[in-house]
């Protein structure tokens, strides 16, 4: 399973706007793949996997504020369930 | 005591000191042969020779780095410049690294940085104002001598240091003459002097302009106005406790420098002054300072740009007028 | 011919390098370093080869870059993590962060966030090492970032023409930021332009530490024995960005992979050593559990430990030293 979270990129921000979610809970996600865009204060940013799998709970909805650091989805790996 | 000149007082300082600690050096341009542009050094060379006086390429940033490093390593380097205005090309290395090493890594680094500087002629590139830039940057300290005594005190006190200084001698004073103390004589920062006493109007300045306030009260004695002269020493550390306990009990007060008077340090000096003073002062604290622009080669034009001792002397009488 | 032991403890230091490295970079992206980090992935065998080569009493200035050099100089990771996390009792008392990484009883003078402010320190380090008649070397790390910087050249120059005790070391990851090298430098030869000051320079492989370690020791002798600065371009590689969180595109996923896979400097020396039946799959893995569990400690002791009291945020600008009527 991978937690996937806002990285810290840098200079302040330590809110940053979920803008939208890419994928659904449900889908499939290749390593590398975005799934989900945010805004810093300079930028929008892609979110993406590190590994492949299959979309699971997501911890926030779109248009929300999320701090930098915290998980906003996890991605369950081939044979995983979410308990 | 003995009468020697300004810059044979920094000789005599440094003399002293290099004979008791073999960890003291100087580097700098031009400084075997004829001692240095101002001839601070001359004569050291052939006393302490070649490795202790030391002639450096024109490499200011390298220059000013090898001090830093071997500060930190515990040896106690001079890093001559000649002219302040080369301290330029080597503003990394006094403002982000000699300045901020003990804050960042606890380190003692005993670096002096040495130069001339003050209004003079030689155009614009040679005729720049330090005081408020260095001033201004934590973790340096700055003098600015008027008289021998002070140059020879306020080394020694340098040199037996952990921090680093920027020590600004003014051009006109180079063969001005004064006396100096023995060897067990040191000038704490941050300590001024009074200059010449008074009780009317209250003149805080440094450095050549000492000189000039200094003029300038003589002749408005004749007219009846006693006008005591204060000279810093130092601009960082400031010493605000003799400043605010005279300018408390004179009530008018001037701040001089010839510096352009946007952005001088004397903006730092009478604003405190104000907010520390307001209610018990007689009349707002005025400043005196250079008109912004670089310094020209025609020596009409140097003088129209800084301040002269009729501007003192009108300053006088408007703080008076209040 | 390195000893056994040494060939172990390069192993042994080159995975600890990567597993904080690693470690903190998971960290930084967490939002557990302000000011981010510069990982040095890829580049564990250049800090190592270098440092086992010298002794305790050489002086040593580095770059923004640094955390490698820091651990191979035998700094402890604990004080480094804390650091990162500008804790208190971080090796610079959370007030240097990562790139201002200093352990002056180890005479490591420090990392610097300034591009070749660190090699220029170590020549005046080296002048003192000369002033004070000190039985040692100075190490200055640069990277290739800084090999078209005035102060750089100003700087060989000065050791050269004193005949100071430096030995330049250029951390040469190829990419100063996103800039490679070739396309800034003119003549491209960083060897050829430090012999044109007059300096002894040569370039090595800087994923085999054994190669770093020996033109390391060279070189020291070379400079005791009066020879003059010298200088060596050890050619690596960083696997990570510039900076934790760096979106680049101007390398390409095939350069990136091909140092990773065929040039990992870890992954070599131990094919080297298994080769020479030297260690045991056994021993590796007992090492790389040490390393995890030391780098688990540092976390640990970074996240307990207090950030600095905001009431000494004046502390320590200056030593007051020159106030004192004397």
């Amino acid at each position: 399973m991978e937690e996937i979270f806002v990285p810290a990129l840098g200079v302040s921000a330590e809110n940053v706007y979920l803008q939208k979610w890419l994928k659904a809970p449900g889908d499939s996600v290749q390593a590398g793949e975005a799934i989900a865009i945010i805004e810093t204060d300079k930028a929008e940013l892609e979110i993406t996997s590190n590994t492949s799998g299959i979309m699971g709970k997501q911890l926030f909805s779109e248009d929300t504020d999320v701090a930098v650091g915290i998980t906003i989805c996890v991605l369950l790996h081939e044979g995983e369930t979410e308990n | 005591m003995t009468v020697v000149t300004y810059s044979e007082a920094w000789r005599s300082g440094l003399r002293e000191e290099m004979n008791k600690d073999s960890s003291i050096f100087v580097m700098g341009t031009d400084l075997q042969e004829r001692g240095g542009h101002f001839s601070q050094v001359k004569g050291l060379a052939e006393e302490f020779g070649p490795e202790r006086i030391r002639d450096t390429p024109i490499s200011e940033s390298a220059m000013v780095a090898a001090g830093v490093g071997s500060a930190m390593l515990g040896a106690r380097p001079i890093i001559d410049l000649n002219f302040m205005d080369f301290s330029y090309g080597a503003m990394d290395e006094i403002i982000n690294q000699a300045a901020k090493i003990r804050y960042m890594f606890g380190a003692d680094l005993p670096l002096i940085i040495r130069a001339t500087a003050g209004i003079a002629l030689f155009g614009p590139q040679h005729n720049n104002s330090f005081e408020s830039l260095f001033s201004a940057i934590p973790g340096l300290s700055v003098a600015v001598p008027y008289r021998p005594y002070d140059v020879k005190g306020l080394l020694k006190t340098s040199l037996r240091g952990s921090d680093p200084v920027i020590f600004i001698m003014h051009k006109k004073l180079t063969g001005a003459k004064g006396e100096i103390a023995g060897e067990d004589v040191f000038i704490p920062f941050g300590k001024a002097r009074i200059a010449a006493a008074g009780s009317d109007v209250l003149i805080v300045t440094y450095g050549y302009s000492v000189e000039v306030a200094s003029k300038a009260a003589e002749i408005m004695k004749a007219e009846g106005v006693s006008v005591e002269v204060m000279d810093l020493r130092t601009v960082y550390p400031i010493d605000y406790e003799m400043i605010l306990q005279r300018s408390g009990e004179i009530g008018r007060v001037i701040v001089a420098d010839e510096a352009p008077l946007f952005g001088s340090i004397t903006g730092e000096i009478a604003s405190t002054i104000s907010e520390k003073l307001y209610s018990s002062l007689k009349a707002p604290v005025l400043r005196i300072g250079a008109k912004r622009v670089p310094i020209g080669a025609n020596p009409q034009l140097v003088n129209a740009s800084i301040p002269n001792i009729e501007d003192y002397q009108a300053a006088i009488k408007k703080v008076l007028a209040f | 011919m390195t000893e056994l032991n040494q060939a172990k403890d390069f192993l042994s230091q080159m995975i600890l390098i990567r597993e904080f490295e690693t470690i903190a970079e998971g960290l930084t992206l967490r939002g557990k370093v302000p000011g981010g980090m510069h990982n040095s992935s890829g580049q564990e065998a250049v800090a190592v080869g270098v440092m086992a080569a010298l002794k305790d009493e050489d002086a040593i200035a580095s770059t923004h870059r640094s955390h490698h050099h820091s651990i191979a100089r035998g700094m402890s990771t604990q004080s480094m993590m804390a650091e990162l996390f500008t804790k208190s009792t971080g090796c610079s008392r959370g007030r240097g962060g990562s790139m201002h990484l200093v352990d002056l009883s180890r005479n490591y003078f420090g990392g610097n966030g300034i591009v070749g402010a660190g090699v220029s320190i170590a020549m005046g380090l080296a002048l003192g090492i000369h002033i004070l008649k000190k039985n040692a070397i100075a190490v200055g790390f640069m990277g290739d970032g800084a090999i078209n910087t005035g102060r750089t050249w100003e700087s060989i120059n000065m050791a050269v023409i004193w005949n100071l005790p430096l030995l330049i070391v250029i951390d040469n990851n190829q990419y100063a930021v996103e800039t490679f090298m070739d396309r800034v430098t003119g003549g491209r030869d960083f060897v050829a332009r430090a012999k044109s000051f007059g300096m002894s320079a040569e370039i090595v492989d800087g994923q085999n530490v054994e190669e770093v370690y020996e033109a390391t020791a060279r070189a020291r002798e070379r400079i005791l024995a009066g020879q003059g600065p010298q200088l060596i371009n050890a050619v690596t590689y960083r696997y990570f960005g510039h900076n934790v969180g760096e979106v680049g595109k101007y390398r390409t996923q095939e350069e990136i992979s091909d140092w990773k896979s065929n040039k990992d400097p870890i992954d070599n020396w131990i094919s080297h050593l298994l080769s020479k039946n030297l260690i045991t799959e056994d021993e590796i893995s007992a090492i790389r559990e040490s390393a995890k569990l030391e780098i688990v400690k540092a976390v640990e002791f970074a996240e307990a430990s207090p950030f600095p009291n905001t009431d000494t945020v004046a502390d320590d600008v200056d030593s007051g030293s020159l106030l004192r009527q004397l």
